[in-house]
């Protein structure tokens, strides 16, 4: 008898049969050379530590033999930090992950190889609003940056970004925010009635008298580990990433996350050719394997966050599945804002914004 | 003929500076160069590609208030922070340098040891013991005096505390030496000519140490000035540093022009004021 799980199973393995065929016949060389020859040697790909299924390099080294991927960690400061490393070693990566806003970049600059879909069948298992929302490679995974609290030690039950800078206020110290730039800037538009992604001296000068507000209550603005005091109590809130709280919440009960009324920044994380990739058949073959239903679920049980493949729900532990934090109902997305990049003017004002915060 | 002679032996000599000199070119001048040269460039803010050019306008950017607060703010933390590990590290020299034998050779190592761990590990570790209910919470919680638990971390106390524990070994080494060159017949002579333990430390000692306080002060405030790791991760990103500021414009901000600007202006601050102290302590060193 074959259960559903078998049959995914096979049906993953034949799209990714499909999907080599696809790169050898693209590579124009299909007819010259076996599969093995176009589809082989180790890659490089940037990527978050740890950002990747547990077994998925390992799969694809058994799938396609004589294959292998190099990971090297970056993309932890934002882009400028993932731009310059790109292009110091351009002519060792092959791939990147990137964020909506930093892959915009990524591109704009000439970074990036032009990514063909047809090179990837197992992408049209991706609903097309996460496809739309990341037009740069694959999305992989999407996040949102709302705030969790600890139920067991405040009366309040706050809703709102407003909420949380009320918070700050009524219990100062006992409030940590993640350091990011660009996602802290973000909140503070959004909380002042702005969209997300503005970038204008006005709407930045109204969130930096905001942040500059809340800096002067909260605990800290935490680089790392961003829901490790709220999990032991030392803070009673905490403005971090769906899945981070989703993973506090796995370790303490107590903890309630909150999507503020007045919207949340958004991202798309996606994988990205390279430009001065010589082996792009490989690049190709890696990111099809990675939309495997088995090997997607791989990913996002050991990275906890948000899916976008329907198909890898079988293989996608319950406590991700029915974790609040992590749905989002695209036909009602308005609530999230995703990143995108609107040119480097605006990016440097917004980066500016944040440093008139934490410099003073 | 012994002309002759030398000549060869000179020139051996001089091949051996060729790798301190290769070393030295390679990893300081080259880099101090293009830190100089990066500093009048510009970027380009879509690819973060720098260009070399002349441009002062990044120092024109650099004397903006942001900065100079941060400049000030640096010196204030490095400055206390420096008195803290001298008030700390004298006492512990000077009974270094009292005792002998095996028991000076086990507190000495006691000193050293910390430095032979990482530095990012030895200022996590201060972040565990300043934890809100970490272990330093729990001993002042059984003597009452914090019986709500600590508020320590994420606070510009912190971050002396933590510059002052990484550098503490920095301060001790210097003064010990000093303090250990002491001829015993000078302390002798101090307490024949009637001198009680507070004169003669105050009179003989310190002023005979006073090399050594300098070396220590120098050697603890200089790298404090520029510190990044501390002021990271006890800091909470809400006490910034001047090395924090220049880090945000490599890192985040990717502006190497302006970041290299604010690098060169605390480089040639931290030179001027060794050059005026040399030469202040050794206007003193002939009047005295």
């Amino acid at each position: 008898m074959t259960t559903r799980r078998a049959f995914l199973r096979r049906g993953g393995d034949a799209a990714l049969l499909l999907a080599a065929a696809g790169v050898v016949s693209a590579c124009g060389k299909g007819g010259e050379a076996p599969a093995s020859a176009t589809v082989g040697g180790t890659i490089t790909m940037m990527n978050y530590p740890d950002w990747m299924g547990k077994d998925e390099v390992a799969k694809f080294r058994a799938a396609f033999p004589g294959t292998d991927v190099k990971q090297v960690s970056g993309l932890t400061s934002g882009a400028a930090q993932a731009l310059t490393q790109i292009r110091q070693n351009s002519k060792s990566y092959d791939m990147t992950l990137a964020g909506g806003a930093t892959a915009g970049q990524i591109q704009a600059a000439g970074l990036t190889a032009k990514f063909d879909p047809a090179q990837v069948p197992l992408l049209s298992g991706i609903p097309e609003f996460y496809r739309k929302s990341f037009p740069h490679g694959v999305p992989v995974d999407i996040g949102k940056v709302g705030f969790g609290y600890r139920k067991d030690l405040i009366d309040e039950r706050p809703r709102s970004w407003a909420d949380l800078w009320q918070l700050a206020a009524t219990h100062p110290g006992k409030v940590t925010v993640l350091k990011y730039a660009d996602d802290v800037i973000s909140i503070a538009l959004l909380l002042t009635g702005q969209p997300a992604g503005a970038d204008d001296e006005k709407s930045l000068a109204k969130a930096v008298d905001a942040l500059r507000e809340l800096k002067g209550n909260i605990r800290a603005f935490l680089p790392t580990d961003f829901s490790k005091d709220l999990i032991t109590g030392d803070a009673v809130a905490a403005v971090s990433y769906d899945y981070d709280i989703a993973t506090a919440q796995s370790k303490n009960a107590d903890i309630v996350w909150v999507a503020p009324t007045e919207g949340m920044p958004g991202y798309v994380d996606g994988w990205l050719p390279l430009a001065d990739s010589e082996n792009l058949a490989t690049v190709y073959a890696f990111m099809n394997h990675h939309l495997t239903p088995e090997v997607y679920g791989d990913f996002i049980n050991t990275t906890g966050s948000a899916y976008l493949l329907p198909s890898a729900e079988p293989f996608i532990n319950d406590s991700i599945k029915n974790n609040a934090s992590l749905r989002l109902d695209t036909g009602n997305a308005s609530a999230v804002q995703f990143a995108d990049y609107n040119g480097p003017e605006g990016a440097r004002r917004r980066a500016d914004a944040f440093e008139r915060v934490i410099g003073v | 003929m012994t002309q002759g002679l030398r000549r060869p032996a000179d020139r051996w000599r001089r091949l051996l500076l060729v790798p301190s000199l290769t070393f030295t070119t390679l990893f300081f001048i080259a880099p101090l160069t293009l830190l100089v040269a990066l500093s009048f460039g510009t970027v380009d803010l879509l690819s973060y590609r720098t260009y070399l050019g002349w441009h002062p306008s990044n120092y024109l950017r650099a004397l903006d208030p942001l900065y100079l607060q941060s400049i000030l703010r640096s010196l204030a933390m490095s400055l206390s922070s420096t008195l803290a590990c001298l008030i700390i590290g004298f006492p512990v020299a000077l009974t270094l340098s009292r005792l002998s034998g095996k028991r000076q050779r086990v507190l000495l190592a006691a000193v050293i040891v910390p430095l032979w761990t990482g530095f990012v590990v030895r200022t996590y570790a201060v972040v565990e013991m300043l934890a809100d209910h970490g272990p330093l919470a729990d001993v002042l919680g059984v003597l009452g005096l914090a019986p709500d638990g600590l508020s320590l971390l994420h606070t510009p106390a912190a971050v002396v505390i933590g510059m002052v524990y990484a550098y503490l070994p920095l301060m001790v080494l210097p003064l010990f030496v000093a303090l250990e060159r002491i001829d015993p017949s000078q302390l002798l002579a101090a307490s024949d000519l009637g001198a009680g333990p507070w004169s003669r430390l105050r009179r003989v000692e310190i002023p005979l140490a006073a090399p050594g306080i300098l070396a220590g002060c120098l050697l603890v405030s200089i790298p404090m000035l520029g510190e990044y790791v501390v002021p990271t991760v006890l800091g909470g990103g809400k006490t910034l540093m001047y090395g924090n500021v220049i880090a945000y414009q490599f890192q985040e901000v990717g502006d190497y022009p302006l970041g290299s600007a604010l690098a060169v202006m605390m480089t040639t601050l931290v030179t001027v004021g060794l050059v005026v102290g040399r030469q202040v302590s050794a206007r003193a060193g002939r009047t005295s």
